[in-house]
């Protein structure tokens, strides 16, 4: 068995049934095989930390929040066109005024006509000339 | 960030004519240096642009419309010095109670309803009856001299006219 390390071959085939007789044989794949049982052995006494209570809960809230702040995505390459449009309704309302009132308007014209009713009055009786 | 830019461009364009839009011309001549002289119901109507001005004349019969333009018309042909002297007095009416201000119109109509020449010798009568202090006004008013120029109508006109726009005098 040619030695798959120098090959620059899978080192995983060291792994499979009969790569122990290379193995006793060349140095460096014992090293090889005895690095990976170090590394095995490690990861069998690590101990994961507990997942906090309501870990679930809180990741789906996070996925939802950051999919519910991606709802404009899709808009984006519209976004100058309507920014410009919400430019020009808001110049065509503001150019136009406020809506007629027409109780304040009928109320406003009474008073006009009654001011200039009284000024006529105090014209025609010649109140308006000097005292 | 060219695109923004000529956007912005684009917007300026078609929002400066509504910005730069006048306002404020019609019929009437363009604003004085003594439009303060104007009561403020009337300076309002002088300030509306000729769409408003029609909008609001729009809400009154044809009749009342014509008459309130007359008179607008007329109002703002007197001389400055005039129409100060109408503003001063109508001031002084608006500053009366409501029940005199309504007695004075009420009076007024049947003022108007006489012939003009007795309506002439009213306003003089009125001019020189105002100028009398309370006690005096009252004894021309018993007088024969007063009783033989008017008849009952008009010497409870001129009485009452005369008790109303007295002129006021200094304690």
């Amino acid at each position: 068995m040619e030695c798959p390390l120098e090959m620059g071959g899978r080192p995983e085939i060291l792994l499979e049934p009969g790569a122990e007789r290379h193995a006793a044989e060349c140095a460096r794949c014992r090293d090889w095989l005895r690095n990976l049982e170090t590394t095995r052995q490690a990861l069998d006494l690590w101990q994961p930390e507990p997942v906090r209570p309501g870990f679930d809960r809180a990741l789906w809230q996070r996925i939802e929040a950051e999919e519910a702040r991606r709802w404009w995505r899709p808009w984006r390459p519209l976004a100058p066109a309507l920014a410009a449009a919400a430019v020009l309704v808001g110049a065509v309302i503001l150019s136009s005024g406020p809506e007629p009132r027409p109780l304040a308007e009928f109320a406003e014209i009474e008073q006009i006509e009654q001011t200039l009713s009284d000024v006529q009055m105090l014209r025609d009786l010649g109140l308006t000339q000097p005292l | 960030m060219r695109t923004w830019f000529s956007l912005l461009i684009l917007i300026l364009w078609l929002v400066a004519p509504l910005a730069a839009q006048p306002r404020g011309k019609g019929i009437l001549p363009p604003r004085e240096k003594n439009a303060q002289a104007l009561p403020p119901a009337l300076e309002r109507l002088y300030n509306m642009s000729p769409e408003e001005r029609k909008r609001a004349l729009d809400r009154l019969p044809p009749r009342r419309r014509r008459v309130v333009e007359r008179q607008f018309q007329e109002y703002m042909k007197l001389s400055p010095e005039e129409r100060q002297a109408v503003r001063e007095r109508y001031e002084f009416f608006q500053a009366m109670p409501p029940e005199r201000r309504e007695r004075a119109r009420e009076v007024y109509r049947h003022f108007s309803a006489l012939p003009p020449e007795r309506r002439q010798v009213i306003r003089e009568e009125l001019a020189t009856l105002r100028h009398l202090r309370p006690v005096e006004r009252r004894e021309y008013l018993r007088s024969e001299s007063f009783a033989g120029k008017f008849d009952e109508q008009e010497r409870r006109m001129l009485f009452e006219l005369a008790e109303i726009f007295a002129r006021p005098r200094r304690p």
